[in-house]
């Protein structure tokens, strides 16, 4: 909210610039987001000058000679305005004075004169965009002063932020008592001088109350012989230093009494109201009414509606309707000033989309009790300024009045809260510049134009904005018992941190994305998608990473940031789960993608790219440090790769896939790059996999023996199928297989291939000897013969 | 005859048999055994000990001569070790690399802010991100229809559900399965329907802590937060409190930090003022703990939380919060 710095003036007494009172503020709670001055920055020699003489210059017929009096002495200027006469105030730029353009003043001869300086226009000074002459001052001007002191009266614009919580500081006059309690001083209200015609307001108006848990308060006066005009200058530039544009003298009176006292008010057009009723009722659902913006708008069943005695004028609170308005030929007005209940303006404005000055303060909550103050001071500015004669008398329908709050406050809690203790005078004492009272023994009165306090809670953070933070000592937490502090898991620490060892680059992808991806990519269950989603990219949460990683791809093969691409991420996935309280199942998901080459080429290594068994090793290799001890592969499907698919199973149980990314899908993102590699895998049984504590396995002291095998094949064989199954086959002794070559092409035939298998023996009894070792190997050879159709190479 | 006219003799010998060796002539043995061996030249000079007149003198030089022809031998086998069986390699060239991998500076930071708590003997928890808006508003005393839910934008999924945004969900989880003390930290990504700019992202991260006992004051918040901003900005960090408003406590708090940039000269990041804000905290309202089943005459306690993208962008000067989210691998590779 932004608020004038000479109407705080006009309410309380700030003895001290505008920097402390900024800090003030924002230390109490009521946050400085800008300040803005409405004085220019002039240069000090811009005078104010007086025009001694003004004659026509002897070569000019539009050239006049002045001989302008700037105080110290008399100068002798040629203008070019034909506005300039004699006996004129003028700003005067002396020469060496910088006008706001950046142009320096010299001295220079025009036509043949000599001119000391320049008389200013207001675009000239910055002041306006054109203007048409030279800027002619006030009379009362002072002679050879600076240009600037003529604006010494300028204003201040504050601007603060004022949270959900303190809808006093929504008009100057909480700002102002603010100002005042932080100054160790309370602040009465203004008196209000009115003279009343003999007339009363209750002769020629009703208010009825239909809807009172909505409407629990109306009050309303009748002001006649008003004169609609443009406002008064100072109205106008206090409403423009608050950001407000000036309509009339009427509604400029009601906004003025609204951002003073933060009673929002409303005028009627009296003409308008028939039957010299007012009904404030509840609206039906489908009925539709117009606003004073020209918008048609339906309503629903809970909107307060202020009525005459045939139609509907306003929604209470919220707008006023356009068939009530007050119009230029407006002489006679009903002034409303009503209190609403916060949640059913919130309600009301919320699903009409409509906010307005008065229901944001409606719906924070206004002051029940201040309704007929804030009817006297409108109608004293209108018999000011708009010639308003002023009914005497309100009415004022208030059934059950809102009485302010008792409060404890025991001193004890203020230390248990806040860890010091205050004596009772001080706290007694800040209280009361806030308007909160005692009334006895620890009882405190919360005012009503305090809505937020109503509990012991409220009152001592009253307290502590008073007295400071700073006064509050730091202390060191004192009571840390780290028995409580849990185990560390390291786990995806550790994780992150050995994939990063290993050359690959962490990201972090968004967590949103649109339907159709969502969709595409999600699993058995349904995707979660938003109701009010921001755009098409913020629409639904993910259900898988691969998408997210396309795109980190796409944008750095665009980017051309480097040739190899090694990227990984943990993070969570979101699908629909019926069955519990919030209807999600959120789950962490591991990935890695290669694409491109192996290494950035270098000296060592030329254009090696990324291929299937990449990926399938660094998933060998990461499932074997997350702790798995068993390990299987076979051939699975994703939808997004090629049938060079395999899942993976450790211990016993699917925990994740390694594939190559099918074509079309990269075409889908846009991936201009091949080879695309994916090991991805779900994290929370990886997570929960690490922390079983292995035991160690004894170490064989006896030598191990090693033999090799090369093997003629069908091109067909799966090699891994012959590994498992001569693992399968408990060959004794046997503890390990290793492939080591593989060989296609001449002398073989085409649909052949040649593959050599080692195989390490040991026992952790004695040594092998060569006949137990032969004997196996004659068991694998046979194995191999008659599954796979291998034949020995000689 | 004196003992320098002796050395110099050897000396001459031994330039001349450095010549044989260079040309392969002699084996390294042999030079050393002619020289320094048990017989060998020197030996006999040793030898001759008693015949000098300066015997201190001859022994002194004698034995800085024997130093002198040791190191020179010494040498001469490994130059010839070189020379005869290695290659001489362009050591100018660069290594071969491994790839070095990184990890996501955001990752990082909040895995830095982690450490710090629990060092304080805070523990992580963790919570949903999809909630309900009992666990995100009611039980955080933000009531139905309260202008307090216009702070944040929400997204809703249907009905009661939506995407969570804040962490303070967490809070009431874990006080609703576990009596005080409870002193924990709770990390996560957090939801807010807002146009994203260089500082504002519908996702974001952030850090909430929650610490609550039979004794804790404001007095320890600010005890605990200053210890907090001085081990993640550094010793000489300060801290300032402003009132502010939060429904979930009272008195809340925003709290300001010296300035990271320019440690609190004043400088365009912190618009002049020497102070950054960074924090939002304040002491558990009662109404939270109402809603966990907490007796809040006998517990209190205090919560704070911050963003984890801001912390991040002031600390290593990132001008656009997109830049986190882009993954360029030039961007990820520097952290």
């Amino acid at each position: 909210m932004k608020l004038s710095l000479n109407w705080l003036k006009d309410l309380v007494k700030i003895p001290f610039d505008v920097e402390t009172l900024v800090q003030k503020l924002t230390f109490s709670g009521l946050e400085v987001e800008s300040v803005t001055s409405q004085i220019p920055n002039f240069d000090k020699n811009i005078v104010i000058g007086f025009v001694k003489e003004s004659a026509n210059h002897p070569d000019s017929d539009h050239l006049s000679l002045c001989q302008v009096d700037v105080g110290n002495e008399v100068l002798q200027i040629v203008c070019g305005a034909s506005n300039v006469k004699k006996g004129q105030k003028v700003p005067v730029a002396l020469i060496g004075a910088e006008l706001p353009n950046g142009i320096k003043m010299k001295k220079t001869k025009i036509r043949g004169q000599e001119s000391n300086g320049m008389i200013c226009s207001k675009s000239e000074l910055g002041l306006a965009e054109t203007s048409d002459g030279i800027f002619v001052l006030e009379e009362h001007a002072e002679i050879g002063k600076p240009f600037l002191s003529c604006f010494k009266d300028s204003d201040t614009t504050i601007e603060i932020s004022v949270l959900p919580n303190r809808p006093d500081a929504l008009g100057h006059f909480g700002v102002a008592r603010e100002i005042s309690a932080l100054q160790n001083q309370k602040i009465e209200k203004p008196k209000i001088e009115l003279s009343e015609i003999e007339k009363q307001t209750k002769d020629e108006i009703v208010v009825e109350i239909d809807f009172p848990e909505a409407c629990p308060r109306y009050s309303a006066k009748i002001i006649e012989g008003i004169k609609v005009a443009p406002s008064p200058a100072w109205l106008v530039k206090r409403l423009e230093t608050i950001g407000l544009r000036s309509i009339n003298n009427v509604v400029d009176v009601t906004n003025y009494v609204m951002f003073e006292l933060g009673q929002p008010m409303h005028a009627f057009d009296f003409s308008e109201i028939k039957g010299n009723k007012i009904v404030v009722g509840k609206s039906q659902k489908g009925q539709k009414f117009t606003t004073l913006d020209g918008n048609q708008r339906e309503l629903d069943e809970s909107t307060i509606l202020i009525c005459d005695a045939e139609k509907i004028i306003a929604l209470g609170g919220v707008m006023g309707g356009l068939n009530s308005e007050v119009k230029d030929e407006t002489t006679k007005i009903l002034l409303e000033s009503a209190y609403f209940t916060p949640s059913f303006i919130r309600k009301t404005s919320t699903k009409l989309g409509l906010k307005s000055d008065a229901s944001h303060r409606f719906e924070r909550g206004t002051d029940p009790n201040s309704t007929l103050y804030a009817l006297e001071r409108a109608a004293q500015l209108l018999a000011e300024i708009a010639n308003g004669k002023v009914y005497a008398g309100n009415v004022d329908v208030y059934p059950k009045p809102i009485l302010p709050k008792e409060i404890e406050l025991r001193p004890e809690r203020i230390e248990k809260v806040l860890g010091i203790s205050i004596p009772q005078e001080k706290v007694e004492k800040a209280l009361a510049n806030l308007g909160i009272s005692k009334v006895a023994e620890n009882i405190f009165l919360a005012p009503t134009f305090r809505p937020d306090l109503e509990r012991e809670i409220d009152l001592i953070e009253e307290l502590v904005r008073m007295i400071g933070y700073d006064a509050l000592p730091l202390k060191k937490t004192s009571q840390v018992d780290f028995s409580s502090a849990s185990v560390r898991n390291n786990f995806k620490s550790d994780f992150r941190k050995f994939l990063a060892g290993l050359g690959l680059n962490e990201i972090l992808t968004n967590s949103m994305t649109t339907v159709e991806i969502a969709q595409k990519f999600k699993e058995n269950n349904e995707a979660i998608i938003l109701a009010n989603p921001l755009n098409r990219e913020f629409a639904a949460l993910r259900t898988s990473l691969f998408p997210g990683f396309l795109e980190v791809l796409r944008i750095n093969l665009f980017k051309k940031s480097t040739t190899s691409f090694r990227f990984f991420e943990v993070g969570t996935v979101f699908w629909r789960d019926e069955n519990v309280y919030n209807k999600a199942k959120e789950t962490q998901r591991g990935i890695l993608l290669f694409a491109g080459n192996r290494k950035n080429p270098d000296l060592f290594c030329q254009n090696e790219e990324f291929d299937f068994y990449d990926a399938k090793g660094f998933a060998e290799v990461v499932t074997e440090f997350s702790g798995f001890k068993q390990i299987r592969f076979k051939t699975g499907t994703r939808p997004y790769f090629t049938e060079n698919c395999l899942e993976v199973i450790g211990n016993g149980r699917t925990i994740g896939f390694v594939g190559e990314v099918s074509e079309k899908v990269l075409k889908d993102f846009d991936v201009s790059c091949k080879n695309v590699l994916v090991f991805e895998f779900d994290f929370e049984i990886f997570e929960k996999t690490y922390s079983v504590v292995s035991k160690l396995s004894p170490l064989n002291k006896f030598p191990f023996v090693e033999r090799d095998f090369a093997f003629t094949l069908e091109k067909s064989v799966q090699v891994g199928e012959l590994v498992q199954k001569i693992e399968a086959s408990k060959v004794k002794n046997l503890v390990s297989i290793n492939v080591f070559d593989l060989y296609e092409g001449k002398p073989l035939t085409e649909n052949q291939k040649s593959v050599a298998l080692n195989f390490r023996f040991e026992s952790f009894e004695r040594t092998l000897t060569d006949e137990e070792v032969s004997e196996a190997m004659g068991k694998i050879l046979k194995i191999s013969e008659e599954n796979f159709g291998a034949e020995l190479r000689k | 005859m004196e003992v320098s006219l002796l050395i110099n003799e050897i000396k001459k010998h031994f330039e001349a048999d450095i010549l044989l060796f260079a040309e392969g002539k002699i084996k390294h043995d042999d030079l050393k055994n002619k020289f320094l061996g048990r017989k060998g030249l020197l030996a006999d000079v040793f030898a001759k000990m008693p015949t000098f007149t300066n015997k201190a003198e001859a022994g002194k030089l004698l034995n800085l001569f024997k130093n002198e022809l040791t190191e020179k031998i010494d040498s001469l086998s490994q130059n010839s070790v070189v020379a005869k069986n290695t290659k001489k390699l362009d050591l100018t060239l660069q290594g071969r690399k491994p790839n070095l991998g990184s990890l996501h500076l955001l990752n990082e930071t909040q895995r830095e802010i982690e450490e710090i708590f629990i060092s304080m003997g805070f523990e992580i928890a963790n919570g949903p991100q999809v909630e309900t808006d009992f666990y995100n508003f009611e039980a955080l005393n933000f009531p139905d229809d309260h202008p307090a839910r216009e702070m944040h934008d929400t997204f809703f999924v249907e009905g009661d559900v939506l995407l969570r945004t804040h962490t303070s969900n967490i809070q009431i989880h874990v006080m609703q399965n576990q009596k005080p003390p409870v002193r924990i930290i709770a990390p996560g990504k957090c939801y807010r329907n807002d146009t994203p700019d260089a500082t504002h992202s519908p996702v974001f991260a952030q850090i909430e802590a929650l610490y609550v006992d039979e004794n804790v004051t404001f007095t320890e918040l600010k005890g605990t937060l200053d210890a907090f901003v001085k081990a993640l900005f550094g010793k000489e960090t300060k801290t300032r409190f402003r009132p502010s408003f939060f429904p979930f406590t009272e008195p809340s708090a925003e709290v300001d930090v010296t300035c990271v940039v320019c440690k609190g000269k004043g400088c365009r990041v912190c618009k002049n003022s020497g102070w950054i804000e960074i924090l939002g905290s304040g002491m558990v309202d009662p109404n939270v703990f109402k809603s966990v089943g907490y007796n809040s005459e006998k517990y209190t306690g205090f919560a704070f939380g911050l963003g984890i993208e801001r912390v991040t962008m002031l600390r290593y000067g990132i001008p656009d919060l997109r830049l986190f989210l882009e993954n360029d691998v030039r961007f990820l590779k520097q952290f």
